[in-house]
């Protein structure tokens, strides 16, 4: 039940332009939403593109860069933990990656998803040896921090900020996979290893490059989180499930899918919160069996080895 | 591929067996100890609740062990990880009874976890405690002789600060309910108080446990123009949901108060966003003015100078009272046996019980009865050590909280 | 020797029958080294539970990653039809918590059994969360958050003969091996048959299955079905083992932790794999998790280096190694 618009807004020309800001509002919050989704997603969707793994250590990753980051702040301040722990989560993700994952690459993928949920769990038992089992929060950064007022919409200057950067960070990735030739050697490899391999290029090193890059996307978007969702052990399995909902409805392998489906899913799950809030987080899963049932493969998904 | 005898899987299942019987055999504490089962969570949603229980219990337990034990045998803790959740909770209690043979055993890690426990602790009838869940039944229908409650009910925390709550704020609230039977409960107790004062109920918004975005809640809230905002919120919400009051500034035009503001939603979301709810009930604090506690955390930093939890919280309280009374009684009666510790537990009267009135444990639903502390957060300046944030505003009496009980425990067989 | 007695010596030596044999000393046995019977009682209905994860996994080639709602449906039928039909005719509870578990398997099938690959795994993670959160919401029907409690294990009678409480742990016990028995005896029945034959030919190549004229969609959809009433067992006999039912039994951990132990103990190419992983994992992890609280590194490293080491799983090494080959036996 929400409230009654009536109540507070006596003329119904008011109320209606009160309405629309009112959606406007909730619009513009799916929209970042959809945008920090999107960002989490991203990683996942690279190494599940490129690799085939069904990575479950990205949760604990995402939950890495939001500890490092708590570690760094009190030492360099937000905007260079914002930099440096994804960096660090990316050395530990290629770390992970070559001396763990690369030895499932020839076995049916339900290894590599195991492999990655137990090296979850043990990573998750470190956090809390190292940290402890309480929570800890971040406060954004003073530059962002506050709302902005602009009369019926009163928006948050750090949600406003995130969607900035994980703009900015979605533009950085497509710029690199588009405009530059490994990323066109990377995309080649969401299409067909063996045709990488064929052209002579280093997959192996491919791989790990790849994995690294999205264990920086899963640190980063952990960092940009901390301050609106607060930091403890279980964060990271938080993060996995919207992750495989819009990797699930983009599509596997495509990349733009996630972006795309990261708006939907950030989007309808706030307009749910409008009209009917109760059902908000079951969204997401109804939102995933719809779009199965009528596109199979997930929005702009390609076939890939994991439908055998 | 698959052949039909098998007959080297079924010897490698021989050999596991062995193997198995082995290590389970290995496991085997000295007989000759008085052991208290410890089921609590080290991970899952509670992580933290582990530790303050082991810590509550082993302050309870090392005075004793310091003079000899109890009998003339030592005090041993059992402990087990019941990841915060109900299954694992029975199967848990089921080894803590079964194979340690634990003389009683206080679980934490929710309702549900209390729930099962309760049931394993009739069956087996082994006197069992709940030292952090809050739900009415647990002092109600899902009670039996052997269990007893010693955190306080939704029923009475609700009573306990709605009248703070209507006399500081006003009359017009708003909700953010968490959209479960735990959130329903308390709103509805918190409402029905409402209507009897004559207040109104400016909306409530059912927010999913799972919610990590609370932007259009706050929205909602900030239209709505309440005098207070209810914040009933815990775990991983509650954390987000502070945070993020935070972030949007929701201070600066509405006020709001988190009525069940448990120690580590406090301390992980920080000072500055926790001061910003006005006040809150605490079910035990170091700083609730009570002799004995300032001795309690002089004691706590002593033995656990380095822990990750840096005050004692009430659930560390809890598990002290529980394990304390019990070895108490043990002592008092010299015997071990379940039957006889009940019934010296019912109707007990505990004076060091660090609080004001002296609390106790009431023999038809046992359940611990001790004052409520409402609180609101220290000015910056006030504050000398890591979560010594709050001070107590008001103390409301046990004898004028608590509703009549709704079973009698004691007058059913065991 | 004469022909009865010749066979009555092979069937000692039959498979089933020695595991039998093993697990009905197991009682008498632990408790005199100081192990507890309950973990023992939970090995068997994690096995249970594996077998029928397993039907799906190593015969079919597909993975569910929402299993623990059929265990959980399971629990709530059995706890729901004795909190409001019986408990005194002691079938009717364990029927009800088995048909609602099938039932619900049956229309999940139904929905999905077109689908294959991580498009059917994903699906059923998706499905299993959906349970879950119906479970712990719609709180008139599963109690929500405080359950389902107050279950009693039935009392079996035999006319003037005896009769068996299962409140016994030791009794109850037994009564779960009879159920792995008969779980095995009816698996072992259906994968041995055409109809697993088929099933393992989808599992191979599903298309070529096709094209050989076999309606795999239905083989699926009834495969399915099949986990989902052995899965219900399981969670009736988990229902019966913590005398309640509540929606954490549904939660995706239970669900992720049937995928591990059914891989680990070599479902893929072994019958048998899952009663090996439910030993491995559930007693791996009790003894870990009461050592130490930091029990999930210890784990997690146990787990990562037995999935590098020996991906074909405990019986899956069994079977390559020379140790452990079946003898060929002449005549």
């Amino acid at each position: 039940m929400a409230i009654d618009p009536m109540a507070s807004c006596p003329s119904a020309k008011e109320s209606e332009a009160w309405m629309l800001g009112h959606f406007l509002n909730h619009l513009f919050n799916g929209v970042v939403l959809g945008l920090l989704l999107t960002v989490i997603a991203l990683g996942f969707s690279l190494v599940l593109g490129v690799m085939e793994v069904v990575n479950f250590a990205h949760g604990v990753l995402f939950a890495i860069g939001a500890y490092f980051a708590f570690a760094l702040v009190k030492l360099v301040g937000f905007w260079w933990a914002l930099l440096i722990s994804p960096i660090l989560v990316a050395i530990l993700g290629m770390i992970l990656e070559s001396g763990l994952i690369k030895r499932i690459y020839s076995l049916n993928p339900l290894y590599g998803l195991l492999l990655t949920f137990s090296i979850a769990m043990g990573l998750e038992g470190l956090i809390k040896l190292i940290w402890g089992p309480m929570g800890y929060s971040i406060p954004a950064p003073p530059f962002a921090a506050g709302f902005i007022d602009l009369g019926f919409v009163v928006y948050s200057k750090y949600r406003f900020i995130q969607g900035v950067l994980a703009l900015f960070l979605i533009l950085a990735l497509w710029l690199f996979l588009e405009k530059t030739t490994y990323g066109a050697v990377i995309k080649a490899g969401t299409i067909s290893t063996e045709m990488v391999m064929a052209l002579g290029k280093n997959l192996p090193r491919l791989r790990t490059l790849v994995f690294g890059m999205g264990s920086f996307l899963a640190g980063i978007a952990g960092v940009l989180t901390a301050p609106m969702w607060g930091i403890r052990p279980g964060i990271g399995t938080e993060a996995m499930m919207p992750a495989l909902v819009v990797v699930v409805v983009g599509g596997m392998g495509s990349l733009y899918g996630s972006i795309i489906a990261g708006q939907l899913v950030g989007i309808v799950t706030g307009l749910t919160v409008m009209f009917y809030p109760r059902l908000s987080d079951l969204m997401m899963y109804l939102l995933m069996l719809v779009v199965f049932l009528a596109r199979p493969r997930g929005l702009m998904g390609t076939k890939s080895i994991l439908e055998e | 591929m698959f052949c039909w005898h098998e007959k080297g899987s079924v010897r490698l299942l021989i050999s596991m067996m062995v193997l198995i019987a082995i290590s389970l055999g290995g496991l085997c504490f000295a007989q000759d100890t008085i052991r208290i089962g410890l089921v609590g969570p080290y991970s899952g949603n509670f992580s933290y609740l582990g530790a303050c229980m082991e810590q509550g219990a082993r302050m309870a337990i090392d005075p004793f062990n310091e003079k000899g034990g109890i009998l003339g045998k030592k005090i041993e803790l059992v402990i087990e990880d019941n990841q915060s959740n109900a299954g694992i909770t029975t199967q848990k209690m089921m080894k803590v009874i079964e194979r340690d043979k634990v003389n009683f055993a206080f679980v934490g890690g929710g309702t549900s976890c209390a729930i099962s426990a309760f049931e394993i602790a009739k069956r087996e009838k082994v006197l069992t405690f709940s030292c952090d869940a809050n739900d009415n039944s647990l002092n109600g229908e899902k009670a039996n002789r052997y269990t007893f409650h010693i955190p306080e009910p939704n029923y009475e925390i609700v009573k306990a600060i709605a009248p703070s709550i209507l006399e500081k704020y006003g009359t017009k609230w708003y909700f953010h309910t968490a959209d479960y039977k735990w959130g329903w409960d308390i709103a509805n107790t918190f409402k029905a108080f409402l209507k009897e004062k004559g207040g109104a109920v400016v909306g409530e918004d059912l927010i999913p446990v799972e919610a990590r975005d609370f932007s259009t809640y706050i929205i909602n809230v900030k239209n709505a123009k309440p005098d207070v905002l209810v914040v009933l919120q815990g775990g991983m919400s509650g954390v987000a949901a502070q945070t993020q009051y935070h972030e949007f500034g929701l201070a600066k035009s509405v006020k709001r108060t988190h009525p069940l503001f448990d120690h580590d939603l406090w301390l992980t979301i920080g000072y500055d966003t926790a001061k910003e709810n006005g006040i809150g009930l605490v079910e035990w604090d170091i700083n609730i003015g009570a002799p004995g506690c300032k001795e309690f955390y002089k004691e706590y930093k002593r033995k656990y100078p380095m822990s990750f939890v840096p005050i004692p919280m009430m659930d560390t309280y809890h598990s002290y009272i529980a394990v304390r009374e019990t070895l108490r009684v043990m002592a008092e009666l010299k015997t071990t046996n379940t039957q006889e510790i009940i019934k010296r537990l019912e109707g007990r009267v505990i004076s060091d019980s660090l609080t004001h009135s002296p609390a106790m444990i009431r023999a038809e639903d046992h359940q611990y009865l001790r004052d409520a502390y409402i609180f609101e957060f220290k000015s910056p300046n006030e504050i000398k050590f890591n979560g010594d944030w709050i001070k107590p505003v008001k103390r409301v009496a046990w004898k004028e909280l608590y509703r009549p009980p709704s079973i009698h425990l004691n007058q059913e067989p065991f | 020797m004469n022909a009865l007695g010749s066979r009555i010596l092979r069937l000692g030596g039959h498979p089933i029958i020695l595991t039998a044999l093993l697990f009905a000393i197991l009682p008498l046995v632990l408790p005199m080294m100081g192990g507890h019977i309950s973990l023992a009682t939970e090995v068997l209905i994690m096995s249970i539970f594996g077998l029928a994860f397993n039907l799906l996994l190593g015969y079919t080639g597909l993975t569910s990653f929402g299993h623990a709602a059929y265990l959980g449906m399971g629990a709530y039928g059995f706890a729901l039809c004795e909190l409001h039909l019986t408990k005194q005719v002691w079938f009717v509870p364990i029927f009800s918590g088995i048909l609602l578990a099938g039932i619900i398997a049956f229309l999940v099938g139904y929905v999905i059994s077109r689908k294959r690959g991580i498009y059917y795994s994903l699906l059923t993670l998706a499905i299993g969360q959906l349970f879950y959160f119906i479970a712990f919401r719609w709180n008139e029907v599963t109690g929500g958050e405080t359950g389902l409690t107050g279950l009693v294990r039935p009392t079996f009678r035999v006319r003037g003969l005896f009769s068996f409480d299962l409140s016994n742990a030791v009794i109850f016990y037994y009564f779960v091996l009879l159920m792995l028995v008969v779980t095995i005896a009816i698996l072992r029945r259906i994968v041995n048959s055409p109809f697993g034959a088929v099933l393992q030919t989808i599992k191979q190549n599903e298309t070529r299955a096709r094209y050989l004229g076999y309606n795999t969609f239905w083989y699926k959809c009834a495969c399915f079905t099949i986990s989902g009433l052995c899965s219900g067992l399981a969670g009736v006999l988990y229902a019966m083992f913590t005398y309640c039912a509540f929606a954490d039994y549904l939660y995706w951990v239970n669900s992720g932790d049937v995928v591990m132990l059914t891989l680990i103990g070599g479902g893929l190419t072994s019958f048998f794999g899952p009663l090996a992983g439910a030993a491995i994992f559930i007693i791996a992890k009790n003894l870990f998790s009461s050592y130490t609280q930091h029990w999930q590194i210890f784990m997690g490293i146990i787990f990562v280096i037995f999935i590098l080491a020996f991906p074909e799983g405990l019986f899956g090494i069994v079977k390559k190694h020379k140790l452990f080959r079946p003898e060929v036996t002449s005549g």
